[in-house]
């Protein structure tokens, strides 16, 4: 331990940095053979942290020479991070002379290298979780791994929760046995930021039954202190809907730029990032060339130009997304602008850090609210951070999806035993409730094709070989190499200049609603599109300004469930008066306008507003429990109410509340609302509602792609595999009608059932809406909560008449 | 439901079929006969019985109609010889009296030898009956002629009050042209934008709907 601690205080004072006690006690625990979860934010030198008691624990017991072979995988979540990382990870190496090489091996590595690292593995290898999952597919990969001593993931709280976190689970038992049929002892670190749940992010990451052993969390003690200000402009829209950005705002924000050194500054989404990028430069023409844009759409060479700017100082300012949430610190960077509500605790504060990286310094954030009702968020999240309270991450669990494409994964490999990895699998958070039944479908399905018998069939997957499952259809395998992830995306098209030069990728649909000639706005340039030709957008740069803005998916974040139930505090003190400051007086014409079309529901009210137009009666409920939990309880109170008479239903939501359109007339009693609410029967309704409308054919759509029912294109693709293309959506009625006990249909059902609605907060809104008073209130016009709800385009239906009726009654509307 | 195209009538049937009366023929477009067998073969898990749904369907209007013939505007096989041909030759081999014409599409990469094994008369590109023409994807029109075409799997999208909207499988005529629903039950449907004076018959639960 002494060696330990000379050594790395030997880098410490090398570096003249002061080295924190939770460093120091990390060494401790790495150097004592425990496995566990670092928690420190960022800026705080939790790379270096982590990966110096890793290098001492080398020099101390084999010297300085380098091993030959790998010995530390480190994870991480985005490609972007990557390289950084390893630069990071290599310099320490050599400043303290280790003749260790740290590699990348992601996918933007050329296979030559992929190739070389192969025969001749660095000790050090920097990858995300899908490249891991790549290596699994060689036939040789366990003598890849017999030397492996400790596997890092970093940014796990970004990873948890997701289906990349489960697939980082599945790598870890994996690599885990390997190291355990060597009769090696292997660590397990996570370098997590803070999240409510850190006790079980490491128990999901070590898996239940290793956690329990030799395990700890090691927490950096120092805040970086936040300091937030809200920008207040002099007046605000009082209708809140998507349309208004805050614009009015800019002055301010191009001062605040020019005061410090260098702005991110972040919006939710990239149309967004496009406007204000625009905006900015035609307002103040001095940033003309220090102003960049950074978002996932633009083209990884724009992205590394941007960064690597950062880094070095010369940017005054990037407009970004979510795209530079993560990663390493831009130490230039000492002011952070978040435009529009970030939904969330623990992102607001990630933003924030992004800023203030020298010892000591203070993170500064400013908030630019785009509507009135975006000063009630942020109130609560200052209340959130005086209160150091902050969102969890939910782990996910039986995602099939993913262990099926795992199996295949293995058995392109170099095959799997079936008790030795459903041994392997069940140790993980994710499948420690897998039941052996499950498995068995599974398997069947992967060799078999599904369950049921099939009269005639050649069903080519994966086969049994004596005791192991291996890959037999070769083109599947070639398919399979290439389609391992769990990130899916919408179908994206290269945008480039005829003359040559990509500008980045746009969302197919987005292109498809284009004319030649149309004008639309992207990486920062007017463009005007000329033709699609082979997935590839050609344009030419134009002076027209009249364009429309990309839009992209995406960014549409729910409002975590604490912020929810802040803000129905914070409404309430608003109501009451209770509260005040400079928010609150901007916010009371809304208050007003509401109170005068409707009224302010109290924490113990449920608000429901009916507006009858042409289109039918608008029903509105306030629950204030954020979007996620809207989505699902609207339809489950529009499966309720077609229930009481033939209609059909049209639901739109938001973070606040949620509309049920009707076609017909309705006529709402406290009686008949409490009966919607009512927690009887909820699971049974769930599951019937999910069945009308189309929730389950869009979750199916990202598990059709992950367990590899629908193959992505590739390049250099044969006309003939096209024969081999369907759509989720088609798959999924096909399944429905053919299969409907099919395991991965299940699936679509449980991730709302349990994981998108998380189950217990769907119950926990039902009680407290059923302790609650019914404030029913018929409207002349919308009031200012329904407005921004009725104006969303992203809608479901449900219906309850005959189909012949809604034929006729659609025809008779148009004629 | 009757129509009348080009002087010639024809039996619009809600089993995605038309009924050519003065040839006894039945017209299917786009059966992608054996696509599960297809997708199976390859290592997607579809389930079975969609091929044996879709022969049963096509069992009951031969019957039903006393059918002559079968003449399939394209896209009968959906790709290569699998297991699902044991399933079509066992049904062709009940149904020899019944004479099959098949007009290539796209789809259709069957070798000759094949068809002239499973007695499929085969035409490359269209065949011309009368005043109507049989093709697979719409060609140009030719004056005096009437085309009937499959390759679209057309359908037809309604809207209503309260943001509803449904799609529904259909018959499209313009003045030229007919195209037929997708047959299989392995297909998926695309959306047509008809003009006045078009002729659209939609499928309802088993049950025709004209449109417009």
């Amino acid at each position: 331990m002494d060696t330990y601690q000379r050594i790395i205080g030997s880098w410490y004072t090398l570096k003249a940095w002061e080295q924190y006690d939770f460093q120091r006690a990390h060494a401790e625990a790495y150097a004592e053979g425990y496995n566990g979860l670092l928690n420190a934010p960022t800026g705080s030198g939790k790379t270096y942290a982590m990966w110096l008691p890793v290098i001492c624990n080398q020099l101390a017991l084999h010297g300085n020479t380098s091993a030959g072979s790998l010995r530390v995988i480190w994870i991480t979540p985005l490609r972007a991070l990557a390289k950084d990382i390893a630069r990071a990870l290599q310099e320490a190496c050599d400043l303290l002379g280790l003749e260790w090489k740290v590699a990348l091996r992601t996918g933007d590595v050329p296979a030559s290298v992929k190739q070389r690292q192969k025969k001749q593995m660095p000790e050090c290898l920097v990858i995300t979780p899908e490249s891991l999952h790549v290596l699994f597919c060689d036939t040789a990969h366990a003598a890849l791994f017999a030397d492996v001593e400790c596997i890092v993931v970093d940014e796990w709280h970004e990873l948890l929760g997701s289906k990349r976190g489960v697939q980082t689970e599945l790598a870890i038992a994996h690599i885990r046995s390997i190291a355990e049929k060597e009769k090696k002892n292997i660590r397990i670190w996570g370098i997590s930021a803070t999240i409510g749940n850190l006790v079980e992010a490491m128990e999901v990451l070590l898996g239940p039954q290793h956690a329990a052993k030799k395990s700890t969390i090691i927490r950096a003690e120092h805040k970086k202190k936040i300091e937030v200000h809200t920008v207040l402009p002099p007046s605000i829209e009082v209708l809140p809907w998507s349309g208004h950005i805050g614009l009015r705002l800019l002055p301010e924000i191009v001062r605040i730029v020019h005061q410090a050194q260098t702005t991110l500054i972040f919006t939710n989404t990239r149309a967004m990032a496009e406007i204000w990028y625009h905006q900015i430069l035609q307002y103040d023409e001095s940033l003309a060339g220090v102003l960049a844009m950074h978002h996932g759409s633009l083209s990884g060479e724009v992205r590394d130009w941007v960064e690597e700017n950062l880094h070095a100082g010369t940017l005054k300012a990037v407009i970004c997304t979510s795209s530079l949430d993560l990663g390493v610190d831009f130490r230039p960077v000492d002011a952070v602008i978040q435009i529009g509500s970030p939904k969330g605790v623990a992102r607001f504060t990630q933003r924030a850090g992004r800023s203030g990286h020298s010892p000591g310094a203070v993170s500064r954030i400013w908030f630019i609210p785009t509507h009135a009702l975006e000063l009630v968020e942020i109130a609560a999240i200052k209340e959130a951070l005086a209160l150091d309270k902050i969102e969890k991450r939910e782990p996910l669990v039986l995602c099939f999806d993913v262990l099926m494409q795992y199996l295949v994964t293995l058995s392109v490999g170099s095959g799997f035993h079936a008790a030795e990895t459903f041994a392997e699998v069940t140790g993980t958070h994710a499948f420690h409730a897998l039941q052996k039944e499950e498995w068995d479908t599974l398997l069947l399905l992967i060799t078999k094709g599904g369950t049921a018998f099939q009269a005639y069939d050649d069903f080519s997957r994966v086969g049994k070989v004596g005791e192991r499952y291996h890959i037999v259809n070769k083109l599947a395998a070639r398919k399979h190499r290439l389609s391992i992830g769990t990130i899916v995306s919408d179908p994206v098209v290269r945008v480039a200049y005829l003359k040559g030069g990509t500008l980045g990728t746009i969302e197919e649909y987005f292109i498809a609603s284009l004319k030649q000639g149309d004008v639309f706005w992207f990486a920062g340039n007017c463009l005007e599109f000329l033709m699609l030709k082979e997935m590839t957008a050609y344009v030419r740069k134009t002076n027209e300004q009249k364009a429309i803005t990309a839009s992209y998916m995406g960014g549409r974040m729910p409002l975590s469930s604490y912020m929810a139930e802040r803000m129905r505090m914070q409404l309430e003190r608003a109501a009451t008066h209770t509260t005040e400051g400079p928010e609150y007086t901007l916010l009371v014409p809304l208050l007003d306008l509401q109170r005068e079309r409707s009224v302010i529901p109290r924490t113990d009210e449920l608000l429901v507003e009916l507006c009858t137009d042409e289109e039918g009666t608008h029903i509105f409920f306030y629950p204030f429990e954020g979007r996620v939990v809207h989505e699902v309880m609207a339809s489950l109170t529009a499966y309720r109410l077609s229930r009481t008479q033939p209609m059909s239903i049209s639901v739109a939501m938001n973070d606040y509340g949620f509309e049920l359109l009707c076609n017909q007339e309705v006529n709402l009693t406290v009686e008949i609302v409490r009966a919607l609410f009512d927690l009887r029967n909820m699971e049974n309704d769930l599951f019937n509602s999910l069945n009308a409308t189309e929730m389950a054919m869009r979750k199916f759509r990202d598990i059709s792609i992950i367990s590899g029912m629908i193959f992505p294109g590739y390049p250099g693709e044969l006309k003939r595999s096209r024969h081999l293309q369907s759509s989720s959506a088609l798959l999924f009625k096909v399944l429905r009608e053919y299969d409907p006990s099919n395991v991965l249909l299940r699936q679509s059902y449980d991730e709302i059932l349990y994981g998108q609605m998380e189950n217990a907060r769907m119950r926990g809104a039902l009680l407290r809406i059923g302790n609650s008073k019914v404030i029913i209130r018929y409207t002349e016009k919308f009031s200012p909560f329904a407005f921004p709800i009725v104006v969303d385009s992203l809608r479901d239906r449900l219906t309850s008449e005959r189909l012949s009726d809604r034929i006729k009654n659609m025809l008779a509307e148009h004629h | 439901m009757e129509i009348t195209l080009a002087d010639t009538s024809f039996i619009l049937l809600p089993e995605h079929a038309m009924y050519w009366s003065s040839e006894s023929a039945l017209l299917i477009a786009d059966a992608h006969f054996s696509k599960e067998q297809h997708f199976r073969k390859n290592g997607i898990a579809i389930p079975g019985g969609i091929l044996d749904s879709d022969l049963k369907r096509l069992d009951h209007i031969v019957s039903k109609y006393a059918a002559q013939e079968i003449i399939f505007l394209g896209d009968m096989f959906h790709s290569d010889v699998n297991e699902g041909m044991h399933a079509f030759m066992a049904w062709r081999k009940k149904n020899s009296n019944i004479r099959c014409t098949l007009i290539i599409g796209n789809h259709d990469v069957l070798d000759m030898d094949w068809y002239v094994f499973a007695d499929i008369q085969i035409a490359e590109e269209s065949q011309r009956r009368g005043n109507i023409l049989l093709r697979h994807d719409a060609g140009e029109h030719a004056d005096g002629t009437y085309q009937l075409c499959g390759h679209v799997h057309p359908c037809i999208r309604l809207s209503g009050k309260a943001k509803q909207s449904l799609r529904l499988p259909c018959f499209y005529f313009t003045q030229h042209l007919g195209l037929l629903p997708a047959f299989g039950g392995f297909t998926g449907m695309h959306a047509i934008k008809p003009v006045s004076g078009d002729v659209v018959v939609g499928i309802a639960e088993g049950d025709l709907v004209r449109i417009q």
